[in-house]
């Protein structure tokens, strides 16, 4: 479909406001690309039987999109080829909520000096580039991959993979494997729930075991920092490359198995 | 002017708010009213509310503590920081602490969360 482009000012996302006169359909293409204002109203898009394909907010656009007092932009972003939504505003903040036929939005990607709130659904891919990201316990992450910014996990469905590569981040749910690369950075705060694999990839990764259930695998090459967990945390095997760091907490952390690794050179 | 940002405040737990600092660290809500080692004049705060889940008015209070221990105290005309509250501001005669702490002093029922983002401004 042609692209569709919202109305300068408009504070509300119905048909009127979009360059089509249509906006949100099933299979629309839909950029949000300037402006300062809050958008309030016509935020439920949730009544499309099939969803939009993509969702681009721009760098040009630094106002609001929901928020308390107004929900979140309700839709389903799953149809056609490119099936996404964009958050690359210059600022502001938005409320999304994958909601809508099957509820899902295929890709997520953000790279913004704005903050964006994810309310519920399923975001199967997510990408945070920049910005802040705040994801509530009802929002299901399948692989989220955190190259940069500042997220917030709440708890809630554990992930197949978690992939850090930049920024500091906070996950307050399992995994199946989280891999931490580069100068990355992850607050691990998930209460009792297990984690099956932890890769710390690179000397200047960094993870703070806050609380966790048991975790099967750590293979450390960088640092991990275990001395001020809050909860005893069992690590059934642990390995250490050459440079690995762990700041230990003997009463709490338990390694039933330690053992030694190569070098690594990532 | 000197900002923090605290994300994740849980309002239902009663006390002085903790939530995640910039490095992704539970941290207590308090931030420093000085610029070296001369006190502040004038703090605001600006509050952002995190939650699409309603919130009770008032759940939150700004408070005043002159060690990085002590228990907050009310200003002399007690802040409260409710769900409308965009913003939040001191009168300068009252900022005469060495610090302020967002307090939270009536649970949130829901499970609602915050981000706080605090200015310090020095007006004078």
């Amino acid at each position: 479909m042609a692209i569709a482009y919202l109305n300068e000012g408009a504070i509300s996302l119905a048909a009127a406001n979009w360059s089509d006169a249509t906006g949100f359909a099933n299979a629309a293409t839909l950029v949000i690309s300037s402006g300062s204002q809050t958008i309030t109203t016509s935020l439920d898009q949730s009544g499309l039987t099939a969803g939009i394909d993509t969702l681009d907010i721009l760098p040009g656009f630094t106002g609001r999109i929901g928020g308390s007092g107004y929900g979140s932009l309700k839709v389903d972003a799953d149809e056609s080829t490119t099936n996404r939504i964009i958050y690359n505003a210059g600022g502001g903040s938005a409320y999304f909520q994958a909601s809508g036929d099957n509820s899902i939005i295929s890709n997520f990607w953000m790279s913004s000096l704005g903050s964006a709130y994810l309310t519920g659904g399923t975001f199967s891919n997510v990408v945070l580039g920049q910005g802040s990201l705040s994801v509530d316990s009802t929002t299901v992450l399948t692989d989220p991959i955190f190259d940069g910014g500042a997220a917030v996990v709440q708890a809630g469905t554990a992930a197949t993979s978690l992939t850090v590569r930049g920024g500091s981040h906070v996950w307050k749910r399992g995994a199946t494997t989280i891999n931490v690369y580069g100068r990355g950075r992850l607050n691990i705060d998930c209460a009792g729930t297990a984690i099956t694999t932890l890769n710390i990839l690179s000397s200047e990764a960094e993870v703070v075991l806050s609380s966790s259930g048991t975790i099967t695998t750590v293979n450390n090459w960088g640092r991990l920092l275990a001395d001020k967990i809050t909860r005893a945390i069992t690590i059934s095997t642990y390995n250490s490359g050459p440079a690995g760091f762990l700041a230990d907490s003997p009463s709490y952390l338990t390694r039933s198995a330690i053992g030694r690794l190569g070098a690594k050179n990532i | 002017m000197t900002s923090y940002q605290f994300r994740a405040v849980d309002l239902s737990l009663l006390g002085v708010a903790m939530g995640y600092n910039e490095r992704g660290e539970r941290v207590r809500v308090i931030v420093p009213c000085a610029s070296g080692n001369r006190q502040l004049a004038n703090v605001s705060v600006s509050v952002e509310v995190h939650a699409n889940s309603a919130w009770s008015a008032g759940v939150m209070s700004l408070r005043q503590m002159n060690h990085i221990n002590a228990e907050p105290v009310d200003f002399g005309t007690p802040v409260t920081i409710g769900s409308s509250d965009k913003l939040k501001g001191l009168a300068s005669t009252e900022a005469d602490a060495a610090f302020v702490a967002i307090v939270t002093t009536t649970a949130n029922s829901g499970a609602a969360l915050v981000d706080l983002n605090i200015n310090v401004t020095d007006n004078v």
